[in-house]
């Protein structure tokens, strides 16, 4: 594991949580791995707030879970996108896209400051 | 999955919750193993990068939805575990609290009733009452005759006029003796008007009251009970009326209101069919009119305006003009309502403080109760619980104790209400009344606020590391949930004190004012009333020789020293006689007014009074002009302070007409405490043959009054076996009956400071007791230093002492509040009696000091060894 991590600005845990569910379903540790994984290690869900932001996605019918046998045949819940997710995954991807674009041109202003 | 099977699936998701974090852990754990972890380091890195595994399920159960109602159940099941665990506080808790709130539900039920009537009449938010007042003002008078067709005919605002006239009848009908009747000539739609159906028999129909028709009665529901047992042949039974055959034609129900119980009997009544002695410029109607749907009072008010000149008759005492107002019937339905007002006030006010005792003592035990429980918040806090949650629970847990107190609170104001009426002659209107209900529920919710706010306060700002810490040692209690304590035992001691203190001054002035005597000896003295009506007495002479032979076939009565005539009969009367001129003094307006009653020459022997100056009355007096009177002395030196009053004139208005008077003696001044007047009246006795149309009999006996009652209506009866007597009393049973709502008001306040009383006794047990277990240790390392038990006990008694003196100020605070209510009822003392206060600040410290002895004496008895120990 690295150790310079980043902590996650208020509220994109669920946005990378949509993200990572959407080529599911994965049951929590799965989804943990792949964010870690996706970012190289610099993102890391902070302790103990992955379970209950999957459930409150859950409850607010963005995501939809089920009991499975996983491939060492242990019964895990794996989640997966709802309709009403998806719809939610790509208005929040699209409009973190044009804030970022946003931040990077103004931090890129050509005054000189910052390079 | 929604938020009812959440709530009835609650232990599998729990399960669930439980099966997904250990697949995570294990799963992280495996991982980091096949990555050449030991087992336990993997489990312990694992463990880290999850969190805590109950708070991570606690905030996961918060992301569920309906979160809320599982708590709620999960807080209601430990709060009555919680109760049964404590029987004894459940029930001082829920047997106070119903106390309080049924005594407040059951005063409010009456007092809503009282002041705010809600009649069952048809549309009765449209029902007007037509009232005359002179243009220089007075009470609201009724209508006359021709007022009363004027409003029938011509004025528009109304739907419907009815009117109603009360009149006497003498009941004959061969069943038991004559009686003599209250009841109502109305007009023939009077009950149809009013939506009233009878409940035998018929309505009167339209035509009947009409000269010529037949005449027909209808009776009310208790008198056709009680009379006629409630046989239904009544119907088309023949009666007599004041000597007229009638024909019974239904019964009709009696209200608190229009047709209240005193009502028997009712007859239809036509305008321009009433005796003729009551036409034309007499005023007998009581007129209601039906407003026009939509319209407003104040619209059928300007028409009444408008048309007033031309309908209202003129005054006929100062011959001014009139005009006819609409005052909506709910308005004028209790004459007495300023005078039961004011008493179901002090009865609120008095039930209310009592409730915030019973808030107040429930609270402390909670408090207390929460004290001792800071450790378990403490833990909760650090174990993930939010301070919300806690208090939510708080909240919750006292949610079954307070739902039990509502339940019977509801019982006892069920019972209550029905006491207070019957006890206390309160009208008795509609029991269930949804204003009661929201009254109540707000009650109880008030209650459990109230009950909960001071240990979830102590609890929040106490539930922090510091209560954690204090576990190896026992919880002290701190300095700021001592003065808390202390502050609501000291609300209570104010509260009970005031009750205490109004009690107490109400019982002295009733006593103060049974005392005195009215100036003559008021046992054996019986009462009993005739009525004269029909033709054979209309005239003067008539009633004089029927009241002359009555009352000497009285007099020779076995067991009677004096009879007389008399109206009204001492000590009741009011002061209203006008004195225009008084020897050569002449008043203007407003006339001085004296009390005056009529009398036959017996009087003053009948009351075995003795006449000081001048003579009394002899029979040959009667009939002589100028009138015979006799004064008593405050009358005497109210209008001849330096000469003898003995052979001058008095004039007064009688009639419209001058009638002069002369004083022939002086009596002495009885006091006139009954009345609450604190200076002797002036009274003025006149004497007359026939004091008037229905004049009281008062015979002083030499034995038991009552048991004569049978000889006097023989004695009646022979003289005339159609003329009744009734109302029998003696002087002494009017008089207290006169001061019994005084004495009921008295008792039920006596009661309520008693149950104050009984429930600061609870509160500073409780209190103290917890106090005593707090500071064990204390008290243990006192005795270890060489403290003696009495001291130990003088400390706590010495608390309790300073308690009620410190609450002293609040208790002057919740008296005058009190007294404020009974003004008048108060007589000769003040709201701050230094006697009363002195002795009932006394009563409450030995109350508080019985209450504070039993955990002072368990205290001191504490083993200094095991106290110690416990540290």
């Amino acid at each position: 594991m690295t150790s310079s991590k980043s902590s996650l600005p208020q509220g994109t845990l669920d946005l990378l949580i949509l993200r990572a569910v959407a080529a599911g379903p994965f049951h929590g540790y799965a989804i943990a791995q792949r964010l870690e994984q996706a970012s190289r290690g610099v993102v890391q869900v902070p302790e103990g707030s992955l379970y209950p932001a999957l459930h409150r996605l859950e409850n607010r019918g963005l995501l939809a879970a089920d009991w499975k046998k996983t491939e060492t045949g242990r019964e895990a819940k794996f989640y997966r996108l709802t309709r009403k997710g998806r719809k939610q995954l790509e208005t929040e991807a699209e409009s973190w896209q044009r804030l970022t674009e946003a931040v990077s041109l103004i931090l890129a202003m050509a005054d000189g400051r910052v390079k | 999955m929604n938020w009812w099977s959440r709530l009835v699936r609650r232990k599998q998701l729990e399960e669930e919750l439980d099966k997904e974090l250990r697949f995570h852990l294990d799963q992280h754990a495996d991982d980091l193993i096949a990555h050449g972890s030991t087992p336990n380091e993997a489990r312990r890195q694992a463990r880290l990068y999850l969190g805590g595994p109950e708070q991570v399920k606690e905030k996961c159960r918060d992301a569920r939805g309906a979160r809320w109602l599982e708590d709620l159940i999960q807080d209601l099941r430990y709060g009555i575990r919680t109760l049964r665990l404590n029987p004894g506080f459940a029930i001082v808790a829920v047997l106070s609290l119903s106390l309080g709130i049924g005594a407040n539900t059951a005063v409010f039920s009456v007092l809503c009733g009282e002041l705010f009537p809600k009649l069952s009449y048809r549309d009765s938010g449209t029902l007007v009452k037509i009232v005359g007042i002179a243009d220089s003002g007075g009470t609201p008078v009724r209508l006359s005759d021709a007022e009363f067709r004027s409003v029938q005919s011509s004025v528009d605002s109304f739907d419907e006029v009815a009117s109603a006239s009360i009149q006497i009848f003498h009941l004959t009908d061969g069943v038991s003796e004559p009686e003599r009747l209250v009841g109502l000539g109305i007009s023939p739609n009077f009950l149809s008007f009013l939506g009233v159906s009878p409940v035998l028999g018929r309505d009167f129909s339209l035509e009947e009251g009409r000269p010529g028709s037949e005449n027909v009665a209808i009776l009310s529901e208790g008198f056709w009970r009680s009379r006629y047992a409630g046989s239904r042949a009544i119907l088309g039974r023949r009666v007599t009326l004041n000597e007229q055959p009638y024909t019974v034609v239904g019964v009709v129900p009696s209200d608190p209101w229009l047709l209240r119980d005193n009502l028997r009997v009712y007859v239809p009544l036509a305008a321009d069919a009433a005796p003729a002695s009551q036409s034309r410029s007499s005023f007998i109607w009581d007129v209601y009119g039906r407003l026009q749907r939509g319209l407003s009072v104040t619209a059928a008010q300007s028409e009444l305006e408008a048309g007033s000149p031309r309908w209202a008759s003129s005054d006929p005492e100062s011959n001014r003009a009139r005009r006819l107002h609409t005052v909506p019937v709910v308005e004028t339905v209790f004459v007495d309502r300023a005078e039961s007002s004011e008493r179901l006030l002090l009865l609120q006010t008095t039930v209310g403080f009592v409730l915030l005792i019973t808030c107040i003592n429930v609270g402390c035990l909670l408090l207390a109760h929460a004290t001792s429980r800071r450790y378990e918040f403490a833990l909760r806090v650090a174990l993930g619980a939010g301070r919300t949650r806690i208090l939510r629970q708080l909240m919750t847990e006292s949610a079954p104790l307070v739902a039990l107190a509502g339940l019977g609170g509801m019982l006892l104001s069920f019972l209550g209400t029905r006491v207070i009426a019957n006890v206390w002659g309160f009208h008795q209107t509609t029991f269930f009344d949804a204003r009661v209900l929201v009254f109540t529920s707000a009650a109880v919710i008030a209650t459990a606020i109230l009950c909960c706010l001071a240990p979830a306060y102590r609890v929040l700002e106490g539930a922090d590391e510091a209560a954690l810490k204090e576990r190896g040692r026992a919880v002290g209690m701190t300095r700021r949930s001592h003065r808390l304590l202390d502050a609501l035992v000291l609300c209570e001691i104010g509260i009970a004190l005031g009750l205490l203190v109004s009690a107490g001054v109400l019982v002295k002035s009733l006593g103060l004012r049974l005392q005195t005597t009215p100036g003559f000896a008021t046992a054996n003295l019986l009462l009993a009333r005739t009525h004269f009506l029909g033709e054979k007495y209309t005239t003067a002479e008539a009633r004089a020789r029927f009241i002359r032979r009555a009352l000497d076939e009285v007099a020779v009565l076995p067991g009677v020293r004096a009879a007389t005539v008399v109206d009204p009969y001492p000590p009741s009367g009011e002061q209203a006689f006008p004195i225009l001129t008084a020897g050569s003094q002449t008043f203007g307006e407003p006339r001085p007014t004296v009390r005056h009653r009529s009398a036959t020459s017996g009087y003053f022997r009948t009351l075995s009074v003795k006449v000081l100056r001048g003579r009394d009355f002899s029979p040959r007096d009667e009939g002589t002009e100028p009138g015979k009177a006799i004064i008593n002395e405050a009358m005497a030196r109210r209008f001849w302070s330096d000469v003898s009053p003995i052979g001058r004139l008095i004039t007064t208005n009688r009639d419209g007409q001058v009638a002069p008077l002369q004083v022939i003696g002086v009596v002495a001044t009885g006091d006139n405490n009954l009345a609450y007047h604190p200076e002797p009246q002036a009274e003025i006795v006149e004497l007359s043959a026939v004091p008037s149309e229905a004049p009281w009999f008062m015979i002083r006996t030499d034995a038991e009054p009552l048991q004569l009652v049978p000889m006097l209506r023989q004695a009646v009866h022979n003289v005339d076996p159609n003329q009744p007597l009734a109302a029998f009393r003696t002087v002494e049973n009017w008089i207290a009956q006169e001061s019994s709502g005084h004495r009921a008001l008295a008792e039920v306040l006596a009661a309520f400071a008693g149950i104050a009383l009984a429930l600061v006794a609870i509160g500073v047990y409780g209190t103290l007791s917890h106090v005593a277990a707090l500071r064990r240790n204390e008290v243990g390392v006192r005795i270890a230093l060489g403290a003696r038990p009495g001291m130990i006990v003088r400390l706590f008694l010495m608390k309790g002492i300073r308690l009620v003196l410190i609450a002293f100020p609040l208790g002057l605070v919740a008296s005058w509040i009190l007294t404020r209510w009974m003004s008048a009822l108060l007589f000769g003392v003040g709201f701050a009696e230094p006697k009363i206060l002195v002795s009932t600040t006394l009563f409450l410290i030995s109350t508080v000091l019985l209450a504070a002895l039993g955990p002072a004496w368990r205290c001191s008895r504490v083993d200094p060894a095991s106290a110690l120990r416990a540290e």
